[in-house]
């Protein structure tokens, strides 16, 4: 059996009676069928096609262990502070070491939102189960253990959605299932053929992970100020396992920025775990930063669904990890729904950053315009796999994806791969995938006018990092802080403070 | 200010220039004139300092100085400006931090103190204005989505910016209308004084319609065939370059003194 098999499993026996909600009969038995997934799976390996580029083999050789709530780290908040984008933010909500921090975190959200830990959720309400349908998932397909599952789970079930109905409410359900969801098919045509989601470790997150963020954000609120979600790894040589919802009722708006950083340098496992719902007419900005330490594993796993006229802008930038891979999946449910997906990776040194995205265009008339960017150099290495798919229905539907990619280094690799399957035949798709170095023309453009070669080369590689801030509006303290993040993370980036974007 | 002496080049093994010689003193504006491939082109990267050229004999001096052994850009601090036949596109870097970076850089290299941001603003207004162009453009990445004539002023704008000792121009006047000729010819016109030079490369004779130069020289075949006054522009328009065919390998590169 795999090291990381046993080394959880005995954590799971250690923690599991701890677990916020524990004893009741509905969560018992979905983190039991979810452990049992990732028993039955172990990590997932390059063996299958999803993961042909990413090893997840230090964890597998070194698993490291979970820490209870009361074993998490207790940083000042200076100390996490330092590493904040916008550190004066009111918004702010700090986990640490997979554990909700109430002493770091504070608001002034309007009344009715509900933000904070899902740990307290599941303590006071464990009836009500997760804040995201988990029936469908737990077990491989055609195996008839999803239907147990459920009826095991009834209160997550039911619970799952609210307002939503219970065909959206399932669509949005963690598909831990491998191959085809066995009850996507019958959610009314909206899921059909979509994969069911997910791998392994995502399960493992469900079995074990004890916090995370639960963000409701009831219908007709609008919340101008961003919410800073701060996850911090502050203890060396350990897993994080969060667990996170974020909902946006209808006709409702926020911007939440999502930062994953280290207050060491030594290993981590990061496995995040998030669903994202975004209602009718509703808008969400969810913009991660993701700048752990040198050697720690960050593997997230993050879905969302849209319903009708809702719209979602996602921002991804991943720069820091020994290793970091992101699956993203949005589905857009209903008529005029709109993602727009901007990712930007960084690899440096030998670091390895790969980047798994799905839009399922579920419904007519829905549209998705995706920009990932990378910049590989020394020895870093790159994966981009963005798959876009149109279902039958969804006429009308508007969907362009690119991906643009810059090797600064002989040794620099990136394995890009788009892919579009399409169902219906009234569609406007496009997609494309670029590598290539600094433009010899730009660069001797610049020196003519008397930069020196090294400002020319920073410059060129800084105008096509700050490409992906395109929609971030370029007066707010927001973009200032993304861009000086970003450039830090440049070969002489940290010199550039002028404005340099058109 | 520049003194070029039997200069050879090739470009993969290929000789494209044959063994140049031209002399440009200060004040003077001089055009080179020559059908396609006569490496009119090549003559204004050379001396601008691009990539990809191997300089197989010769010598140039720009005011006193070994202009071959300087990087492109010390050559753009020390004055050298070469309006590009094709400027390029940078996607993302604003025209307005290029000028600003361009023009401290020569500053610095002067000893004078940066520009601070007011004044700096002040005079690059001052400038668009002049060229008739829209202050919008400041903002916008360089060269990015500019019609052909937009980006020929903005190379123009550039150069009265920076005030540039030697001014190159390559086949500035390719692709411009009659109106945004003017515009260009107006530009280069106002940096016209006797302690700065000009080279025109051109194809055509219509630029020098609106910038008189001072001499005018004929390339062709990697060699200066033929030097005269404005007449030989005039010339050269109306019976074409066929005409040098016999006369260039007659004269050779001595003709250009």
């Amino acid at each position: 059996m795999s090291q990381a098999v046993t080394h959880f499993q005995t954590e799971a026996a250690r923690l599991g009676h701890g677990l916020p909600g524990a004893g009741n009969a509905g969560l018992d038995a979905l983190r039991a069928a979810a452990l049992a997934r990732f028993v039955r799976e172990g990590l997932p390996v390059t063996r299958q096609e999803d993961w042909k580029y990413t090893s997840l083999v230090a964890v597998e050789r070194k698993p490291l262990p979970v820490l209870a709530a009361e074993q998490a780290a207790s940083p000042t908040l200076a100390e996490v502070l330092r590493h904040a984008v916008l550190p004066k933010e009111v918004n702010r909500l700090v986990f640490v070491d997979g554990h909700f921090a109430p002493g770091l975190s504070s608001h002034r959200l309007p009344a009715g939102v509900r933000a904070g830990s899902l740990a307290a959720r599941l303590d006071a309400q464990p009836q009500e189960g997760l804040p995201f349908a988990t029936s469908a998932l737990i077990a491989p397909a055609g195996s008839g253990a999803a239907a147990i599952a459920a009826q095991a789970a009834p209160a997550a079930v039911g619970a799952a959605h609210g307002a939503a109905t219970p065909a959206v409410a399932a669509a949005h359900a963690i598909g831990l299932g491998t191959g085809l969801a066995p009850t996507a098919s019958t959610l009314h045509g909206i899921t059909a053929g979509v994969p069911a989601q997910g791998s392994s470790l995502a399960a493992l997150n469900v079995a074990l992970g004890a916090d995370g963020l639960d963000l409701d954000v009831p219908a007709g609120v609008v919340i101008e100020d961003p919410i800073m979600v701060l996850f911090v790894s502050a203890t060396p040589d350990t897993s994080a396992l969060p667990v996170s919802s974020i909902r946006l009722g209808d006709g409702s708006r926020a911007t939440v920025i999502e930062q994953h950083f280290s207050l060491h340098e030594g290993a981590a496992l990061n496995s995040v775990f998030e669903r994202i719902e975004v209602g009718a007419k509703a808008d969400l900005h969810h913009i991660k930063v993701q700048h752990e330490g040198p050697r720690a594993q960050h593997v997230a796993d993050t879905e969302a669904i849209v319903h009708g006229e809702g719209q979602l802008h996602s921002m991804v930038l991943a720069l820091g990890g020994a290793l970091a891979r992101e699956d993203l999946r949005v589905t857009l449910a209903q008529t005029g729904a709109h993602v727009d997906l901007d990712g930007l990776y960084l690899a440096n040194g030998r670091q390895h950053l790969d980047h798994h995205t799905t839009v399922h265009h579920a419904s007519p008339a829905c549209t998705s315009a995706q920009a990932y960017r990378g910049i590989l150099d020394d020895a870093g290495r790159g994966v981009f796999n963005g798959r876009v798919i149109v279902a039958k229905d969804a006429q009308h539907t508007d969907a362009q994806q690119n991906n643009a990619n810059l090797l600064l280094s002989e040794n620099a690799e990136i394995d890009t791969k788009p892919q579009l399957e399409i169902f219906a035949d009234d569609v406007k798709c496009s997609h494309g995938a670029t590598i290539g170095q600094l433009d010899p023309a730009q660069l001797f453009y610049l020196r003519s006018r008397g930069l020196d070669e090294t400002a020319a080369r920073s410059l060129v590689t800084f105008a096509f990092a700050a490409h992906t801030l395109h929609r971030i509006d370029s007066s707010t303290p927001l973009f200032s802080a993304l861009r000086t993040l970003l450039f830090a993370r440049l070969p002489g980036g940290a010199a550039l403070i002028e404005d340099i974007t058109a | 200010m520049l003194e070029i002496r039997n200069l050879t080049a090739e470009v993969d093994g290929k000789p494209i220039l044959k063994g140049i010689d031209l002399t440009v003193n200060a004040g003077e504006v001089h055009a080179i004139m020559g059908p396609n491939g006569s490496g009119k082109s090549t003559l204004s990267s050379i001396l601008a300092g691009r990539d990809g050229y191997d300089i197989t004999g010769g010598s140039v001096s720009y005011q006193g100085q070994d202009l071959l052994a300087l990087a492109a850009e010390e050559r753009a601090r020390a004055g050298v400006f070469l309006a590009f036949q094709y400027p390029v596109e940078i996607p993302g870097v604003s025209n307005i931090y290029l000028l600003k970076a361009a023009v401290n850089a020569r500053r610095r290299h002067i000893g004078l103190p940066e520009l601070d941001a007011m004044d700096f603003l002040a005079l690059v207004r001052e400038k668009v204005k002049f060229m008739e162009m829209n202050e919008a453009m400041l903002y916008r990445a360089v060269n990015e989505g500019f019609s052909g004539g937009e980006k020929k002023r903005n190379e123009i704008l550039q150069m009265i910016m920076l005030e540039p000792s030697l001014a190159l121009l390559d086949e500035t006047d390719s692709g411009l209308d009659i109106d945004a000729l003017k515009v260009v010819s107006k530009g280069v016109n106002s940096l016209r004084s006797p302690d700065r030079a000009m080279i025109l490369v051109t194809h055509y004779q219509r630029l020098l319609d609106y910038i008189t130069p001072d001499k005018v020289h004929v390339l062709s075949g990697g060699r200066i065939v033929k030097t005269g006054g404005p007449e030989l522009a005039l010339e050269l328009e109306r019976q074409g370059y066929a005409w040098l065919g016999a006369d260039a390998q007659a004269t050779g590169a001595g003709a250009a003194r």
